[in-house]
């Protein structure tokens, strides 16, 4: 089956925000969002690595044959997609790069591709991309959030990027 | 020298300094990466790694 993989990113002076969507011909199959803290919050690479791989987990997880199209946003893009198409641009972490690489290899087929946040006729996908991303970065600014944040940490939570 | 062997060796020697497709796709795919233009990068790749497939 073929399943369509939006990933992008949003950041604050605080932290960033990465997250993902699962769409097929039905519609959206899973989402997620992760916040990134510690010393490597604003590294786009590492991040962007990390948070592709847990969302490219999740979809291994289909059910049936999957192919899949990767649509990532320009940061994720620059960040990682350029080292993922082989064109040349040597990865920046290159046990991060092949362990992305390998995990696209689970897939029967996948093809990469990106969109930008602020071209004038975004999908409803890559406008929802962002937007959860925004929503998780205010979310972190709350008090609840706050508490969230503190516990997920202490207990190694896979909702952070560290 | 007849003028047909004449024409004949320019036009080896212009097809000689020619780029190959693949040169022209491998420099067409630099500038799409300093321009940023990922699809343009993914579409050239793809282009590229067929032709090297079919060599």
């Amino acid at each position: 089956m073929r399943y369509s993989l939006y990933i992008g990113a949003a950041s604050n002076d605080k932290r960033a925000a990465y997250a993902w969507l699962l769409v097929n011909h039905v519609g959206v199959i899973a989402s997620d969002v992760y916040l990134t803290e510690g010393e490597r919050r604003f590294d786009e690479s590492y991040c962007s690595h990390i948070a592709l791989q847990r969302a490219l987990r999740k979809v291994a997880q289909s059910e049936g044959i999957v192919q899949l199209r990767v649509c990532m946003d320009e940061t994720v893009a620059e960040a990682v997609g350029y080292e993922l198409l082989d064109v040349g641009q040597a990865p920046l972490y290159p046990t991060l790069f092949r362990t992305t690489k390998r995990i696209l290899q689970r897939f029967d087929k996948y093809e990469l591709a990106s969109f930008k946040k602020d071209e004038k006729e975004q999908t409803p996908q890559e406008v929802a991309v962002f937007d959860d991303a925004i929503e998780a970065l205010e979310w972190a600014e709350t008090l609840k959030g706050r508490i969230e944040l503190i516990k997920c940490k202490w207990l190694g939570s896979t909702k952070i990027i560290r | 020298m007849s003028m047909e062997e004449q024409i004949a060796e320019i036009l080896t020697l212009l097809k000689q300094n020619q780029p190959s497709e693949r040169e022209n796709l491998q420099q067409q795919l630099e500038t799409a990466r300093q321009r940023k233009d990922f699809s343009a990068v993914v579409s050239l790749s793809n282009q590229l790694r067929t032709l090297e497939d079919a060599e």
